[in-house]
């Protein structure tokens, strides 16, 4: 029997040392979550850099689907990293935070990214 | 501009629903065979085709133009998540304008009910849809901000959903089609992601739409009745959506969209007498209708609670029911909004009829790329025969 075709690569940003490995472009300014050899925008060169660990809530919402593996309800925000890309994480707990709220990297949960709310 | 002028000369669409035990094929044909005895053309006289569809499959628009007439001809198939038939639409558009066409047909179908047991189900191999972000939770993540940036009731979201599914009520053609609900009813329905609740979320449903382009001829009654001119039509892909970006995603693609389509027409926003736009959520036609002008940044909400967008009003948006009534099979939602806002400017559409409608403005973006501002806009202005 045939086994199931593997999954695609994944394509989420990571954390090292609990701050987005991501990257720069020389030429533009323009901050990415995933390290690139030319800007994603530009074309120009980059370099790598990390971005973090804190970030701002740009707007977060309680999902009450289960999606795949996640059991509802969980959080999920779009997080401005501070001087650095916008991404999409899951806040731990299950708790809203307002947009404008403060929070922090924490880890991972099978490569999705994880923030708690940080008293600001 | 050496461009020809272009127009509708038929429209068509499926029965709008859940109907997994029908061919996705007869979906389309009940579209096409509508639009083009609309027409009052003969298959023989259609030059090319753009067909619309998200999740296919492969083959589809093929056998779908084999199967009605239009085998042979040259066939482009586009994917543009829920712009998809209105970018083959637009495309139809642009091909009768420029002379490398004569009679064109845009078509769109999709059959969600063989696809997904339930809502969409995220894309692995983009980053947002492997952190688990459903289509509801991207548009929760609009709604989201917009109460609270604007201070705005989250019931008032609500009553998009309280329209329009009246409006609804008034289309045999639309999925949901019985009693509409109340405002109470709609924020007590079950919650998907908040604020959006499950009456504030577009079902899951199959159809098709089609549409014959031609050159405009204002002389010309084909099949008794006279051309819908297209006095404008743009497209826009979304570029990348930042950090550094203080509108809610695909806000700044609609806005550009729009722009270009009023000064390409030589319209405002105030000409426009009746609105088909992407209501997929609540937030979406708030969003929109911010985008295109009709409200002010921030003062969208209050347009259904005011009656200004409800059949009756100033500036009726979504006649039809929208796609919160008449259903979202992604690539033929943009056929059917032109297909009601045809019926509209040519003062067929019944009980939903908007009085007077001259001029019509046609919405759709789709979206979901993850750090993009939209995957496609488009936007087309209108105008009917008059009486």
């Amino acid at each position: 029997m045939a086994s199931a075709p593997p999954i695609p690569a994944d394509p989420r940003p990571q954390l090292v040392d609990r701050c987005i490995d991501g990257s720069v472009c020389t030429a533009c300014g323009h901050v990415a979550a995933r390290r690139h050899d030319r800007c994603e925008r530009c074309l120009g060169s980059t370099t790598s850099k990390s971005f973090g660990p804190r970030g701002t809530v740009w707007s977060s919402t309680t999902v009450h689907l289960r999606i795949g593996g996640l059991a509802p309800p969980f959080v999920l925000a779009y997080v401005d990293v501070d001087g650095g890309p916008r991404v999409l994480a899951r806040i731990v707990d299950a708790i809203e935070v307002p947009a404008g709220g403060a929070v922090r990297f924490v880890g991972d949960d099978n490569g999705d990214l994880l923030v708690e709310m940080v008293a600001s | 501009m050496t461009d020809r002028r272009v127009s509708i000369a038929g429209v068509g669409t499926s029965q709008f629903g859940r109907f997994p035990d029908r061919r996705v094929e007869e979906l389309a044909w009940e579209a096409i065979i509508e639009a083009i005895d609309d027409s009052g053309f003969a298959p023989s006289e259609i030059d090319a085709a753009f067909v619309g569809s998200v999740f296919g499959p492969p083959g589809l628009a093929n056998r779908v133009l084999a199967g009605a007439g239009l085998g042979g001809i040259p066939t482009f198939k586009i994917e543009a998540a829920c712009a998809s038939g209105t970018v083959a639409l637009h495309e139809a558009q642009q091909a009768v304008a420029s002379g490398r066409y004569e009679r064109v047909i845009a078509v769109g179908v999709e059959q969600l009910s063989t696809q997904f047991a339930g809502p969409i189900v995220p894309e692995l191999s983009d980053p947002e849809g492997r952190a688990g972000l459903a289509m509801p939770a991207l548009y929760a993540l609009q709604a989201s901000r917009y109460v609270q940036e604007f201070d705005v009731d989250p019931a008032l979201l609500a009553e998009v959903a309280v329209k329009n599914k009246a409006h609804g009520a008034l289309n045999p053609r639309a999925h949901l089609s019985g009693t509409p609900p109340t405002r109470a009813e709609v924020l007590e329905s079950r919650p998907i992601a908040g604020p959006l609740t499950l009456l504030q979320c577009c079902p899951m449903s199959d159809g098709a739409g089609a549409a014959v382009i031609t050159a405009f001829n204002p002389g010309s009654k084909p099949n008794g009745h006279r051309q819908v001119e297209i006095l404008s039509s743009q497209f826009s892909s979304g570029p990348l959506w930042t950090s550094s970006d203080t509108e809610p995603w695909g806000f700044q693609t609609v806005a550009r969209t729009a722009a270009r389509a009023f000064a390409e027409a030589g319209l405002a926003v105030e000409d426009v007498d009746v609105f088909e736009v992407h209501d997929a959520f609540t937030i979406g036609e708030i969003l929109t209708l911010e985008a295109i002008g009709v409200a002010a940044r921030g003062a969208g909400a209050a347009l259904a609670p005011s009656g200004h967008t409800r059949l009756g009003g100033p500036q009726p948006v979504n006649p039809s029911g929208g796609l919160l009534s008449r259903g979202h099979p992604l690539g033929s939602t943009g056929l059917a909004q032109t297909a009601e806002l045809v019926w509209q400017l040519r003062g067929e559409a019944g009980e939903r009829q908007v009085a007077g409608a001259r001029v019509a403005l046609l919405e759709t973006m789709g979206g979901g790329a993850a750090g993009v501002d939209a995957n496609a806009c488009v936007i087309a202005l209108l105008r009917g025969p008059g009486s």
